[in-house]
């Protein structure tokens, strides 16, 4: 329990601020506040007894069962019972090998991200989705939700068969029947032949589809408007504004030294995190050149946790802040366009009310004017979408203009130009005709408007009056259940498509699997209808849908793209099968030229209010929650939160104590006479003025998964007649007597304070690269392990982790990591094999965050191999700390004894949880694992186990690089090596030897063959006391007593 | 779901077996003592006299230890009683023919139809054989035949057959573990493939094998 000194710190917290009294580093407010459950935490491994509450009878009850059926079967001696079979093929395709993966190029879009895929396939069904190393986007890099695609696919709630909802006149009953494509189209085709038809999609980066949809469009007089539930409107009409041309820009973080964000999430959501996060870890390597950011922001994102400045302000800030700056370089001698003279002179007169702290932008201001050219200043996502984002958008463009930026770090040359074309003013004026009668037929593109859509946008109203909608969605959702007819298009991953994800870069969409169900995709649907209408010649030529495919690419990619020029078509098509993409070259690294800034705003500073602002932002898990039904994501800890299942109201620490709020409290949101109600958390480093949600949760029809999954923020938007509000709602928050149950899986498997996470400044960096690290004489008496083999071993790098998760769900995928639930998450019993440990450092207004994933250690002296009474876990030669399943009894000895609290215990069989057709997606070279059984990160041995076989066919040794472990394939940032230490040359071997590498709790001796590489901080924000990074951090439980007065003397971090 | 069931399968079917041999062991001691009361020196030596005698009983029977679960000697009837006598014995077939990817892969898969069909379309086999027509009809209506299992191994035991082929060649590395496969008209299993018989070999210092558990297990 909790020493007296622990006690007297909490005391003193009251009157000193945290960072003097608490722990330096702290994962969550219950920590830092020493609330004393987390002592309890502390003291016990296992958070809750494993048979509690109603699912005792379920497990009792069916282990009885399996029993049962042993005994039976091991009565009746020799006969195997039940007999397993084998079903070879009848004709065998020639590229199968049974148990052997084939790789296809595909590539992915869930209407924001785009990537290039390899989808890993095992007899004809994808089983893991990799990212394509050619693909000059992502360079084999995946978010989280690019792995979700492939569970999307077998989703056992998704339509297996268009359906015919029988509604009535005023859309209210909901009767739905089953039916068949050629009977629909029969019914849909007299209706398209009496005109007055309208067509809404998102975002369509394909070339393809967006040819058939001009077909499709000339064929029948169809209006076509695309519309983005996650709008960058904002960002290309302020380009309008700003230089007469509507792009959204392609961002250089590559030739970035410095950025300033604005509540621009470039790491997290906006517009194409992988390829910012590849760009942006890139210069962050440590050393003179290595970049800075600073970000101003009223959410805590992703991308303000890895700023090296992190400012919080309100979002009717946001242009203060963006005024303030152009102020301060108009006086250091940069030209004041003519067009925002006006407004910045109101600006700079209100400066002293806006409550930013002007010494810190004189810095900022100096040091964007030092690195003109090279900076990059932006804004754009959710959190900007307040009345006045154009006029930010303006603002933030003439500042890259007057520093020189644009054309430089602002490409607007090579531009993302077709990507993402959704416009909501074109919406807002479709749903107005709509009411108005003058169309007819409406065909929605898999886009759940109903939930989408801030319910003054009219929507609801409007189709009351069409005669007929159409639905393309996989699901009877809210806008399903509305229409007439739902058409399911299925998974990206069984149709033929491409995409154009930048200007220049077309990349194919292979199907890995034949359709499951009787679905088909918009170009297939709209190939169908176009054909007998006045269809175009290439719409008569094309039988199937892969027909028109390739006459678009014979006809308008093919002569564009190198891979093409001068080849015929079929030898072109098989070579782009294999790569994947193609690109009209030497674009991507040229930089464009600068534009005349032409940008007029005439706008006043906002009032001081003291009024609570609203805020709505996507979180990179979810996004629009097109996968909320994805178990993965669900369970996947929010990258700022840590919280599972559920999104929630983020409030400030001193907002909430002032309200005597507490985590979990219900809140009451009301603006006029919206009122909704989530629960609240405590976010540290929110202003006090603001509250934040994410949308995508809270949706419902989806499935079993979404369902009861978080709160539908979507409705504390507004629609504002096209120009949707997310961002500056004033709302009052009040609180209710409810409680709601949020789980964080940040305070579980807590390390204890310990001296983990390590940081410096790069001050101290580039005097001595080994700064921040205590090294500890560590001695023993035995000789050396020795290992004539391989010596497998990992380096992560703090400085690039960026904490955005991916891994973690690679990791769930390549190892057929079980997804438990909400409730188990609540009782610690998540399974995955890498988390993500995010600490706090600093006050909890304002705190610095650091990322440390956490994965086994593969010690060579591991504390859980010797206390396994049954050698389940032991070393094997290559150091592997090996983990023998079959062997476990599930003392759970191991995980007891290990000080990373990296090993993970199946309480259940989730397996049998898991629903059909799920099972699809295992990984067979991976035992899937049973009740009763230890398990934790392997290193990816059955990559190990392929390469080493494949070097051995060959002949010849292993290369370095060549095993990629699964969580190193997907990262973004390029934080994460494996290889072999007996290669002095491999890259990890190097790293190792880096002054920068240190090992968790090195004082232990345990020897993790896991090295992270210190966290090197720009130096204003590293307080040098804490700087020192290592004090003498007594690891043992019995010295946990020293470790606390320790750290209140303020030595230990 | 098949990996997971079998998965399940045979773990508790190693661990639950074992203990209903012992358990019926301990049985039999208790009905024992109940008959000769106080006859007896000890309640312990009873049983474990009880258990060895047993035992004995068993080897003598043909058991051998070990085997228990391991399905020694399974040869279940299969759809088409395919001979490998006749196949590999008389016409001298290569393994590798039919298992070709017992060569290029971890696993050795049964031959397709269409492998069965390089020969068949044009071998009718002898007068009256129904089984040479019932493949051919199988084959043009695209049905593939279900054949029973023989060799079973748990899904957390990786084999690797490629690694083993290239190195002892066929047939001399298939008839290490099947056995003399071309005398068998009726495919049986020959080894007990248990762990125990696959680290025996692997222990050979002339093998130079792995014996580390993430060789097989992972």
């Amino acid at each position: 329990m909790m020493d007296s000194k622990l006690q007297a710190g909490h005391q003193d917290s009251q009157s000193k601020s945290p960072a003097e009294s608490g722990p330096a580093y702290w994962l969550s407010l219950e920590e830092l506040e020493a609330h004393p459950g987390m002592a309890e935490r502390y003291e016990n491994e296992f958070m809750a007894s494993p048979l509690s509450a109603d699912d005792n009878g379920f497990a009792r009850r069916d282990f009885l069962k399996v029993m049962g059926a042993s005994l039976a079967l091991a009565t009746s001696a020799c006969v195997r019972r039940p007999a397993a079979t084998i079903i070879p093929y009848a004709k065998a395709p020639k590229e199968i090998t049974p148990g052997e993966a084939n790789f296809y190029t595909s590539s992915w879009f869930d209407g924001y991200e785009g990537a290039g895929l390899l989808v890993k396939t095992l007899e004809g069904r994808p089983i893991k989705l990799e990212g394509n190393p050619q693909h000059p986007i992502n360079l084999g890099a995946l978010s989280a939700r690019a792995h979700a695609e492939v569970l999307s696919l077998y989703d056992p709630d998704r339509l297996r068969g268009p359906r015919r909802n029988l509604v009535n006149k005023d859309r209210s009953n909901s009767e739905s029947v089953s039916t068949k494509f050629e009977e629909a189209d029969a019914a849909i085709l007299e209706v398209l032949k009496k005109g007055g038809v309208a067509l809404v999609t998102g975002s369509k980066p394909s070339p393809s589809v967006r040819a058939i949809i001009g077909d499709f469009s000339r064929a029948f007089g169809v209006r076509w408007v695309e519309y983005d539930a996650l709008s960058l409107e904002s960002v290309r009409e302020g380009q309008r504004l700003s230089y007469g041309r509507a792009v959204l820009p392609r961002y250089r973080f590559d030739l970035a030294q410095f950025v300033v964000s604005i509540d621009a999430d470039f790491l997290g959501t906006l517009i194409s995190p992988v390829e910012f996060t590849k760009q942006w870890s890139k210069r962050r390597t440590p050393g003179a050149d290595m970049s800075r950011l600073v970000c101003f922001e009223s959410t805590m994102s992703l991308t303000g946790m890895n700023a090296d400045d992190r400012v919080r302000i309100r979002p009717s800030r946001q242009l203060d802040v963006a005024f303030a700056l152009l102020n301060r370089l108009a006086r250091k001698g940069a030209t004041m366009p003519a067009g925002l003279a006006e407004s910045a002179k109101a600006f700079s007169a209100a400066e002293g009310e806006a409550g930013l702290d002007p010494m810190f932008l004189d810095r900022v201001a100096d040091e964007l004017w030092k690195k003109r050219g090279t900076s990059l200043v932006l804004a754009g996502g959710l959190a900007t979408a307040t009345a006045q984002q154009l006029e930010l958008q303006v603002v933030v463009n003439a500042l890259n203009s007057v520093l020189g930026n644009d054309g430089k770090t602002v490409d607007h040359d090579s531009a993302v130009f077709q990507t993402y074309s959704g416009s909501a003013k074109s919406l807002a004026t479709l749903i107005q005709d709509v009411a108005a009668g003058k169309v007819k037929t409406l065909i929605i593109d898999d886009l759940d408007l109903m939930t989408l859509l801030p319910k003054d946008s009219g929507f609801a109203e409007a189709i009351k009056k069409l005669e007929n909608l159409i639905y393309t969605g996989n699901r009877n959702d809210a806008t399903g259940r509305l229409s007439n007819w739902v058409l399911p298009v299925g998974s990206s991953l069984e149709t033929w498509g491409d995409l154009e994800l930048q200007s220049g870069i077309y990349s194919i969409q292979q199907p890995t699997i034949m359709p499951m169900y009787d679905t088909r995709s918009l170009g297939e649907l709209l190939l169908a209808w176009t054909k007998a209408g006045s269809a175009s010649a290439r719409v008569k030529a094309s039988e199937t849908w892969l027909d028109y495919v390739k006459a678009t690419w014979s006809q308008e990619i093919q002569s564009k793209t190198d891979l093409g020029r001068g080849k015929a078509f079929n030898d072109f098509w098989i070579e782009l099968l294999q790569t994947g993409v193609a690109m009209s070259g030497g674009r991507r690294e040229r930089t464009s030229s600068a534009r005349a800034f032409v940008g007029r705003v005439s706008v006043k500073p906002a009032p001081n209010r003291a009024v609570m602002e609203l805020v709505l932002h996507a979180n990179s898990q979810m996004m629009d929650g097109r996968y909320a039904n994805v178990p993965w994501l669900q369970e996947l800890p929010d990258p700022v939160s840590k919280v599972v299942w559920d999104n929630y109201l983020a409030v400030s620490p001193a907002w909430a104590r002032e309200q005597g709020v507490k985590q979990g409290d219900v809140i009451e949101i009301t603006s006029g006479d919206f009122k909704m109600r989530a629960p609240a958390w405590i976010q540290p480093g929110l202003h006090d003025a603001v509250c934040t949600m994410a949308v995508g949760y809270g949706r419902k029809g989806l499935g079993k998964v979404a369902e009861d999954s978080g709160f539908d923020a979507y409705q504390a938007a507004m629609f504002n007649a096209g120009q949707p509000i997310f961002s500056g709602r004033l709302v009052e928050l009040k609180k209710t007597k409810e409680r709601y149950e949020l789980v964080s899986t940040q305070i579980h498997h807590v390390m204890e304070n310990r001296p983990l996470s390590l940081e410096t400044t790069k001050a101290a960096f580039e005097k001595d690269q080994g700064s921040g690290i205590h090294r500890h004489h560590v001695f023993t008496i035995w000789p050396e392990h020795q290992y004539t083999k391989h010596k497998w071993a990992m380096t992560v790098d703090l400085n690039s982790c960026t904490g955005c998760s991916a891994c973690v769900v690679a990791c769930s995928s390549e190892n057929n990591v079980q997804v438990v639930g909400k409730r188990y998450v609540m009782e610690g019993r998540e399974m995955h094999w890498i988390r993500i440990d995010r600490y706090y450092k600093g006050d909890m207004a304002s705190p610095d965050t650091v990322f440390q994933p956490v994965m086994c250690q593969h010690c060579e002296n591991a504390p859980c191999e010797t206390v396994c009474p049954v050698l389940a876990t032991v070393h094997n030669d290559e150091g592997l700390n090996d983990m023998a399943y079959n062997r476990c009894v599930g003392t759970r000895y191991c995980a007891n004894n290990c000080p990373y609290k990296v090993r993970r215990f199946n309480w259940f069989n989730y397996v049998k949880k898991r629903a059909e057709p799920l099972h699809m997606a295992y990984n067979p070279d991976v035992t899937v694992r049973t009740r009763g059984v230890m398990e934790k990160c392997t290193f990816c041995v059955q990559r190990i186990r392929r390469a080493t076989n494949v070097a051995k066919d060959e002949k010849r040794p292993l290369r370095d690089g060549e095993i990629k472990t699964a969580c190193q394939e997907t990262c973004p940032a390029d934080a994460i090596v494996f290889g072999d230490l007996n290669n002095k040359e491999s890259r990890v071997a190097k790293l190792f030897a880096e002054k920068r590498a240190y090992t968790l709790l090195e004082e232990l001796n345990n020897q993790p063959r896991v090295r992270y590489l210190t966290r090197v901080r720009h130096a204003e924000r590293v307080d040098e006391k804490h700087g020192h990074g290592g004090g003498h951090a007594a690891g043992r439980a019995e010295d946990r007593q020293d470790q606390t007065t320790c750290a209140f003397e303020g030595g230990l971090v | 779901m098949h990996v997971v069931d079998s998965f399940v399968r045979n773990s508790f079917v190693r661990s639950f077996s074992f203990s209903a041999v012992y358990f019926s062991g301990v049985k039999r001691a208790a009905h024992g003592i109940a008959f000769l009361q106080g006859a007896l020196p000890s309640l312990k030596t009873l049983s474990l006299a009880s258990m060895l005698s047993m035992s004995m009983w068993l080897t003598a029977c043909g058991w051998e230890w070990g085997s228990i679960g391991y399905n020694k000697g399974y040869a279940p009837e299969q759809p088409i009683p395919f001979s490998h006598e006749l196949h590999a014995g008389q016409y001298k077939m290569q393994c590798l023919y039919c298992h070709s990817s017992a060569e290029r892969a971890n696993h050795s898969a049964v031959p397709s139809l269409n492998i069965c069909m390089n020969c068949h379309l044009v071998v009718p086999g002898s007068e009256g054989n129904p089984w040479i027509p019932k493949l051919q009809e199988a084959y043009a209506k695209n049905e593939p035949i279900v054949w029973k299992k023989v060799h079973l191994l748990p899904d957390h035991v990786k084999f690797n057959h490629k690694r083993h082929v290239e190195k002892y060649g066929a047939p001399q590395a298939c008839h290490k573990c099947h056995g003399p496969v071309e005398s068998m008209e009726t495919m049986y299993q020959f080894s007990s493939l248990s762990m125990g018989w696959c680290i025996n070999c692997h222990r050979e210092s002339e093998n130079q094998a792995p014996v580390s558990c993430s060789t097989c297990h992972y």
